[in-house]
């Protein structure tokens, strides 16, 4: 399965890049093993923005532009986007 | 509690300079420790003031308003980001509460005259600027001033005042009573209501304070120790948004969510959103950063122009309001409406908002106005000029967008952006639920500032297109949090560093003040506050109509996004159960047992049942 990660603010200067296509062998996923592939892609993201599986609490993530999630066992699909993003949202 | 004599005072001084500018005279009012208690400082303090002062029943723009500098407990000490004020009146633009905060030296500056507060009431004769040094207090003549833009009067009061004065201004659009017009601090600006149309009609052109009143702390060691720790979280991840990148890095977020206010409101997507977003002027212009005083964090990030020379402070707010708003897609012409704002002394939302509404109206062929369209750039500057200046369209569009629409008829009401007369900020109600019911309900109208109920969307609590059975206490909770943020005061940015935000406040309080405060007197306050000012504004003429949104929001789903939707039942039931967890009537007044419970039995609630 392919999924789509896409960077915004910090977790976007970690990484360097603006989005990434991840492939996994199986079907399905969860997020919590989402963002393990992506700490080991990009070191720096790891460093700043990850503690484990999770991400840390200064940093969100939302599936397909619409729901917010922080669940580690959260089930990912085939073809979803994740955004990867600052939590505060304020200025 | 007992009051005590306000010498033995940590944190305060215990008292209120009040300024006459009709007759030129000034009085040193106690301010009660049991007042400063219930009320902290800042915002809250500001509203008592007002409070006393009877300032609702006054015209905003009459010499008999009342406009106070409020400080607070915690500036001066070495608390990171607490040299901030706060400005409250009455705001010329709702008719309503009004508190804008400032940061930086005109707090430190302030407080050390040896006042809590300052309150300004009267007018002076002629243009004038109000000296407060130390305990003296003079007008001096401000005609040589009248007419200069905030940077260019700042600069002429830095050499009229040498040796430790720090200074508040207006600049063309607060003497021209703009409706929206700021007060401006060294480049910042209490921004929000239309402050600076207050001092401008007192004939005030500044406001230059000087002191040398130090403040004593109840705990000083620990508090220097607890500073330390606060500085140290204040580098961390936490606030890594506003160290590197600032506000203006929302835009993306927002855009990718369809919820970036776009085109007056007409949809949540902007296609210009990457041309100008930080990311891509970080590419093509110099950026350079900078602090308010006793400031850690850093979160202003200064973009340069095409000329290569100046350089505009970038806010979200300036990006959004003047940018996708209006349908600008050259970031050279929002920067540059962006430091127009800032020079002629304008709020930056209200601003685009009111012109945005303007271009939609034009466009419908309601306003004749051919040359005000969505996305012509010579037009919006052109369009902030005319209304500093009071000039042609710009006199009308000077009266903000609520106002405009009564002029323009058409039933254009429906879109105007704004809530009690207050131009909406950057976040689009559809597609942020819980938001839009703290914009709806705040006391100084559409609010981000006041309510940050935005971060409970950009959360897994919550569906964000879905106002849920938790809507009205996770609007309100935000509300109290912000309230007493902006009492003590410390800046927002820090909120995410604090683990129990209560906790800590009290922490900061206690160290500085001495007082025994436990978090759930810190909630009491919180609500003591936020139902003051719901009390100032049902002595202004507040009615539950006034709770809501413009209803375009609440008939038509944002259009790229059709799973963004309001409905009015839903929404009106969401603003009274907010009522009910605020302990007021379902309606949104407020009983006299409530009153009585947080000791503001002595300010009538006229109207209600």
């Amino acid at each position: 399965m392919n999924l789509r990660v896409e960077f915004y603010g910090i977790p976007r200067s970690r990484a360097g890049v603006s989005d990434v296509v991840l492939t996994f062998e199986t079907p399905e996923t969860t997020f919590g093993e989402v963002v393990s592939e992506i700490a080991n892609q990009f070191p720096q993201f790891a460093f700043s923005c990850v503690l484990g599986d999770r991400l840390l609490p200064s940093f969100s993530a939302n599936i397909n532009g619409d729901r917010f999630v922080n669940d580690p066992a959260m089930v990912v699909h085939h073809g979803d986007t994740i955004l990867l993003l600052s939590s505060d949202a304020g200025g | 509690m007992p009051d005590r004599d306000t010498s033995t005072l940590h944190a305060y001084h215990g008292t209120c300079l009040r300024v006459d500018l009709t007759a030129g005279a000034a009085t040193a009012l106690p301010l009660p420790e049991r007042r400063l208690r219930q009320f902290l400082g800042g915002s809250g303090l500001g509203t008592l003031l007002l409070l006393q002062e009877n300032a609702a029943a006054a015209d905003a723009l009459s010499p008999e308003a009342s406009l106070a500098f409020a400080f607070s407990p915690l500036v001066g000490s070495p608390l990171t980001t607490s040299a901030k004020f706060a400005v409250v009146c009455k705001s010329p633009l709702t008719e309503r509460i009004n508190d804008s905060l400032a940061s930086s030296g005109f707090a430190i500056a302030g407080k050390k005259t040896g006042h809590d507060v300052i309150v300004l009431t009267g007018k002076a004769a002629v243009p004038s600027i109000v000296v407060i040094d130390e305990g003296h207090v003079h007008l001096e003549p401000a005609g040589d001033l009248w007419g200069l833009e905030c940077s260019a009067t700042q600069q002429r009061l830095q050499e009229r005042y040498p040796g430790g004065f720090e200074f508040a201004v207006i600049g063309p659009a607060g003497e021209n009573q703009v409706l929206y017009a700021t007060i401006s601090h060294d480049g910042r600006h209490a921004g929000r209501g239309g402050s600076g149309a207050v001092l401008g009609a007192k004939n005030v052109k500044a406001v230059v304070v000087r002191g040398s009143r130090e403040i004593r702390w109840a705990h000083p060691e620990p508090l220097i120790a607890y500073a330390r720790q606060l500085s140290k979280k204040s580098f961390g991840p936490a606030t890594a948004k506003y160290r590197e990148l600032g506000t203006a890095t929302n835009l993306l977020v927002f855009n990718r969510l369809k919820a970036l206010p776009t085109r007056n409101f007409q949809q949540g997507s902007f296609a210009g959103a990457e041309a100008i977003a930080p990311e891509s002027l970080a590419e093509t212009r110099s950026r350079t950063r900078a602090y308010c005083a006793a400031c850690t964090i850093g979160c202003e990030h200064l973009y340069s122009l095409d000329n290569g020379k100046d350089r505009v402070r970038l806010e979200y707010e300036n990006l959004f309001a003047l940018g996708s708003l209006c349908d600008i897609r050259d970031p050279e012409v929002v920067l540059l409406a962006s430091k127009r704002c800032d020079e002629l002394g304008l709020d930056t939302i209200s601003t685009g908002g009111t012109l945005a509404f303007a271009m939609e109206c034009a466009e419908r062929g309601f306003l004749n106005a051919p040359w005000l369209r969505f996305g012509n750039g010579e037009s919006l500057l052109r369009a902030i000029e005319l209304i500093a200046a009071r000039q042609d369209l710009g006199d009308v569009l000077a009266l903000g967008s609520r106002r405009l629409a009564e002029h323009i008829g058409h039933d254009s009401i429906r879109w105007a952006p704004q809530v009690k007369g207050l131009e909406m900020p950057g976040y689009e109600p559809r597609a942020l639920q819980t938001m839009a019911l703290g914009l709806a309900v705040g006391a100084r109208g559409a609010d981000h500032n006041r309510s940050g109920a935005y971060e409970v969307d950009f959360s897994a609590f919550v569906d964000r297109r879905q106002i849920s059975e938790h809507t009205a206490r996770l609007a309100a909770q935000s509300e109290d949090k912000a309230a007493i943020m902006d009492s003590l005061i410390l800046c927002k940015f820090l909120r995410g560093v604090f683990e129990d935000f209560y906790e800590d406040a009290a922490e900061m309080l206690h160290l500085v003040s001495g007082w025994d405060v436990a978090s759930t007197e810190l909630q009491q306050i919180a609500a003591r506050i936020v139902t003051a000012k719901k009390l100032f504004n049902i002595q202004a003429g507040w009615s539950p109509e006034e709770d809501t949104l413009p209803a375009r929001m609440l008939s038509e789903p944002l259009p790229d996004d059709p799973h963004a939707q309001l409905g009015p039942a839903e929404f009106k039931d969401a603003v009274s159960a907010y009522n009910l967890w605020r302990n007021w009537t379902e309606e949104g007044w407020i009983c006299a047992e409530l009153r009585a419970q947080l000791d503001l039995d002595a300010f009538p609630a006229a109207g209600g049942p």
